[in-house]
């Protein structure tokens, strides 16, 4: 049983805050970490707990390939979408080939981050 | 062999130049997302209110003033870069080392592994007759090193005087001693030597001695019109 369908790891705190209240509104609920560490200290505790994770390229404390890196080793089988406003192509395929099932550009719409969360619920084929 | 200081100009600044360029068009694109998202919430509000929920008036004054925040982030953004453009306007001429360290300060600001960074305010400013430009990439990229190197939770403190008519004397310390590796790289001292900067480490500190008036520098640069 996932606790919560959405874990946004960010530094843009106003901006994570602000998307976990539109999803809310959504009947989507969120958690928020703004950094590397802390990000990787919830998926720690709570394995499988999310439905799907949103995770920022640039965090003051590590480069956002360490977290995914880390998460994976973690929890393999959860989906990890890069957020970023930066990234370049090279971030890219190595996200891609750390495990990352998209890389998408900021800023980008409450409609296709509703379409990624019913994917990763298999609510749509 | 070294590189002519030309050589530095040209192919040091135009990394520089992009990798600054990239920083900022990440922080706008931020401060886009955030004003995207709160656009968005404030249409969420206006559609639930036409279904009959009661409006928060709260709510939409913290809207309002993010709103606001942001875009004042973005002029102030927008301000850094306009300065920066016009640091190559003048290859030499004398320069503020205050204006520069503030502005250094502000643009590696961007980065996201930059650390909370103090510049001395009571200091008296003092110009070099230098690049501007040269001078604001060593101490950017020297930024750069430092953030990268010193502990999560460690800030800098950067202070500056006139060490003697020839030399200004500029000083970053951090609290957390640290084990350099690889600093300064091939690139910062190419870049130090063509400014007649001489930079020396400890392990909470970096001390960097710079020519005031870089003659040198001077005539590679502007074929001796200057």
């Amino acid at each position: 049983m996932k606790q919560i369908d959405i874990l946004i790891i960010d530094d843009e705190i106003k901006f994570a805050d602000m998307l976990s209240r539109r999803l809310s509104l959504r009947a989507i609920t969120c958690r928020a970490c703004y950094d590397g560490q802390s990000g990787i200290q919830w998926v720690k505790k709570n394995p499988g707990a999310a439905a799907l994770i949103l995770l920022d390229l640039k965090l003051p404390d590590m480069y956002g390939t360490q977290v995914l890196a880390h998460i994976k080793q973690i929890d393999p089988g959860i989906p990890v979408f890069i957020i970023t406003g930066h990234g370049t192509r090279e971030d890219e395929k190595e996200c891609l080939a750390l495990g990352a099932v998209e890389f998408i550009h900021k800023p980008v719409s409450i409609e296709k981050i509703t379409t990624l969360l019913n994917h990763a619920r298999g609510e749509v084929q | 062999m070294k590189p002519t200081t030309i050589d530095l100009v040209n192919r040091q600044g135009l990394q520089f130049f992009g990798s600054v360029n990239a920083s900022i068009s990440h922080e706008l694109k931020n401060i886009f997302a955030i004003i995207s998202e709160t656009a968005g919430f404030l249409n969420d509000l206006t559609q639930l209110s036409k279904q009959g929920k009661k409006l928060e008036l709260s709510l939409l004054e913290n809207c309002s003033n993010s709103i606001a925040e942001e875009i004042e982030r973005g002029f102030d953004t927008i301000r850094q870069m306009n300065q920066f453009a016009h640091s190559v306007d003048d290859p030499v001429k004398a320069t503020s080392i205050a204006d520069t360290l503030v502005l250094a300060v502000k643009l590696t600001g961007f980065l996201s592994y930059a650390k909370k960074t103090h510049i001395d305010d009571a200091a008296k400013d003092i110009t070099v007759l230098t690049s501007p430009f040269l001078l604001q990439n060593l101490i950017y990229r020297t930024l750069c090193a430092l953030y990268k190197s010193v502990d999560t939770k460690d800030a800098l403190k950067i202070t500056f005087h006139e060490k003697n008519t020839d030399t200004v004397f500029l000083k970053f310390s951090w609290n957390t001693p640290l084990a350099w590796k690889d600093f300064p790289d091939r690139e910062i001292s190419d870049m130090a030597d063509a400014l007649k900067a001489e930079i020396s480490i400890t392990d909470n500190t970096l001390d960097m001695a710079v020519a005031r008036d870089n003659d040198t520098l001077s005539a590679a640069l502007t074929g001796g019109k200057q």
